[in-house]
């Protein structure tokens, strides 16, 4: 068996952990400029971003004769519980021969299970890969949130830490050998940091589309851009959180009661994909002291489209400076580096004047 | 006398001023980039150096626009910053009163709130550049109208036709249907400036808090039209400030002034740059799945300068 799925962040070093140790052969292309170039030739031109990425990566997979192609499903509440689907159509369409296996919360399990039948591999090796496979997403998301927030003042020396972390994951055999990388590379980062420097570095909130936050080919690296700027990133969805909250049903209904009370005024209901959770993190920033938030979504993005339009208001009656990034195939940084400047001079400028000191770089004639 | 060089390398046009340190404006310049940055930037230093008075010295240099890093190295620049910041410090050092800031440039287009001189909120057009100056300039070269009469001709219409603002394609196909029609040109342009006005503060204004003073600036605040359907569309007075087309060179030269004032020096290479042999290259880097292209720029056949790689591989790379 042939594997592959596309790549989405720290998923695929999962994904690769798991059907690895099972004994299936993973071909996973990275994300590149011929990446795009496909996805967009073959996509609806009103697809999202996401989606030619996804397809893209199917393409080149096959083209390195992959034959099971593994996606996320997400049971419709957005285009993205649909990307197997239509990816799966378009490429029968285009003659390919392969298996497509969307994985659903519900039953993800039995899938993976039957997936391993074929390779031979007992129910007891199965829950072992799946949840050392777990380990791994869970610990990566953690350096990567706490490289966000730290590369502000360690500088690159954190992103060369989980580097070497990625590494230490990849030999890691067993839970025991991921919890021991796991607190040497905090340790280490936490080492390289002054905790007095820390608590002067204005904080960023990241929020949006899940897919546009947790693949940095797809957001150009946004959350480096804005720490190399000086400032810590949060970010408010990592796809670790996103299974927390969406594979067991009493979670993902307390998760959903908690969006809906923090999201009030602006927004009562669901608005498909993360729309009501960008509203009500957004929200929720505000309350826990954020100096800034930026919006992240695809173009023609609908769910995000709802929540941009509410944003404005947010912004004005909490006193948060929002910014809104529509972001799509372009690949010039130019216009998005324009963006991000003029915004942490603005974030930059009241985190000054609120410890009042008169550092801002823009106040002439003053 | 010291003076302060800004220059603004945008889309369609590049712009330089030089600033006293009294921040007196003593030349400014605006010219057509045409789609070579490098040889507008050597243009505008000539045209710039001949008419500024002899006893002027260059004491600082800043840069912004859409080129502002390939400028930064052509000419030596202090500092270099994005051109909403630049606009906004133009804006409020002259005209310090002012509490909303419309700009439309060559490709973009902005909303700048400022609110005691200092920017509280902003915002860009993203995916679209709909009603930006380079479709203005489109659509009279396709009329055959000079650019400079095309605001003129909207004010002469007693009225205005409809034309769908939202997307430039949309705009331009509404135009020629209603020009088929019969309808007559000054009320079509009439129409088309309103299209462009409701597009922007629609789009790019969505949700801002639009308080006067309203500073119109960018190369498009030359179009009477617009200027005119902005009043018309906010019901307020709509400042187009002296230097509008050059705005951004300003805050760029008065960013340097205040650069050079912290740092003591400048980096500035002198007016000789603009006689230098610059040219510009690019390669696809095979080192990672990423295949960056690397623009490379030459002087006098020396790499001087190397970006666009995604992870500083090229770009720390001494040259």
């Amino acid at each position: 068996m042939r594997i592959t799925f596309p790549h989405m962040g720290n998923l695929a070093v999962a994904l690769e952990s798991i059907f690895s140790s099972l004994g299936a052969q993973v071909v996973a292309p990275p994300l590149n400029k011929e990446t795009i170039a496909l996805g967009s030739r073959y996509a609806p031109e009103g697809a999202c971003f996401p989606f030619k990425l996804v397809l893209g990566n199917y393409l080149q997979a096959l083209e390195e004769g992959t034959d099971t192609l593994i996606m996320l499903g997400g049971n419709g509440p957005c285009r993205f519980g649909y990307f197997g689907n239509l990816a799966g159509v378009i490429l029968q369409d285009l003659g390919y021969e392969f298996r497509m296996v969307i994985l659903e919360g519900d039953n993800f399990l039995s899938q993976i299970a039957s997936l391993g039948e074929e390779l031979g591999a007992g129910w007891r090796d199965i829950l072992r890969v799946v949840r050392l496979g777990w380990y791994k997403l869970a610990a990566l998301d953690q350096w990567e949130a706490l490289v966000n927030q730290k590369r502000a003042v360690a500088g690159s020396r954190v992103d060369a830490l989980y580097l070497k972390g990625v590494t230490l994951l990849g030999q890691a055999l067993n839970i025991n050998d991921i919890n021991e990388g796991l607190n040497y590379i905090q340790n280490e980062i936490n080492n390289c940091l002054d905790s007095s420097t820390l608590k002067q570095t204005p904080r960023i909130a990241i929020v949006g589309d899940i897919y546009m936050q947790v693949e940095p080919f797809a957001n150009h690296n946004l959350a480096r851009l804005l720490g190399e700027r000086g400032f810590a990133v949060y970010r408010s969805i990592y796809v670790s959180s996103w299974v927390k909250h969406n594979f067991w049903p009493p979670a993902k209904k307390r998760e959903a009661q908690r969006l809906l009370k923090d999201a009030k005024p602006y927004l009562c209901s669901m608005v498909g994909g993360h729309g009501l959770d960008t509203v009500a993190n957004t929200v929720n920033y505000q309350r826990q002291g954020f100096h800034g938030v930026i919006q992240i979504l695809p173009m023609t993005c609908m769910p995000e489209i709802v929540a941009q339009s509410l944003l404005p208001k947010v912004s004005r009656d909490l006193d948060i400076p929002i910014l809104s990034l529509v972001l799509d195939e372009h690949s010039a940084q130019e216009g998005l580096i324009t963006r991000i400047e003029a915004f942490t001079d603005v974030v930059r400028h009241r985190y000054n004047m609120s410890r009042s000191e008169i550092v801002g770089s823009y106040d002439f004639g003053k | 006398m010291k003076g302060f060089l800004g220059i603004d390398v945008g889309s369609v046009s590049t712009n330089v001023v030089v600033l006293t340190e009294n921040g007196e404006i003593a030349a400014h310049l605006y010219i057509r980039t045409r789609g070579q940055p490098i040889r507008a930037v050597q243009e505008g230093l000539r045209q710039i150096e001949a008419m500024l008075p002899a006893d002027v010295e260059i004491a600082g240099v800043g840069t912004t626009g859409s080129a502002r890093n390939l400028t930064a190295v052509l000419v030596g620049a202090d500092t270099v910053k994005n051109e909403i910041t630049a606009h906004a410090v133009a804006a409020s050092f002259l005209v310090p009163e002012a509490k909303t800031i419309l700009e439309i440039g060559g490709q973009d287009s902005k909303i700048i709130l400022l609110r005691d001189g200092v920017v509280i909120d902003f915002a860009m057009n993203t995916v679209c550049a709909a009603g930006t100056g380079s479709f203005l300039d489109q659509q009279a070269s396709r009329l055959n109208i000079p650019i400079e009469e095309f605001g003129d001709l909207a004010l002469q219409a007693s009225n205005s036709v409809r034309i769908a603002g939202r997307c430039s394609v949309f705009a331009e196909s509404d135009m020629i249907h209603k020009q088929q029609l019969g309808h007559n040109l000054t009320e079509i342009i009439a129409g088309l400036c309103e299209a462009l006005v409701r597009n922007y503060l629609n789009n790019v204004g969505k949700g801002k808090e639009i308080l006067a003073p309203v500073v119109f600036q960018g190369g498009v605040a030359a179009n009477v039209g617009i200027k005119e359907a902005f009043q018309k569309a906010l019901g307020m007075e709509v400042i187009v400030p002296k230097y509008f087309s050059v705005m951004g060179a300003v805050g760029a030269a008065l960013l340097a002034k205040d650069q050079v004032s912290k740092s003591g020096r400048t980096n500035f290479k002198g007016f000789a740059a603009s006689d230098l042999a610059y040219k510009a290259g690019s390669f696809e880097c095979k080192g990672c799945p990423n295949l960056c292209e690397v623009i490379e720029i030459y002087q006098d056949n020396q790499v001087i300068a190397r970006w666009g790689d995604r992870c500083g591989k090229w770009e720390n790379l001494a040259v």
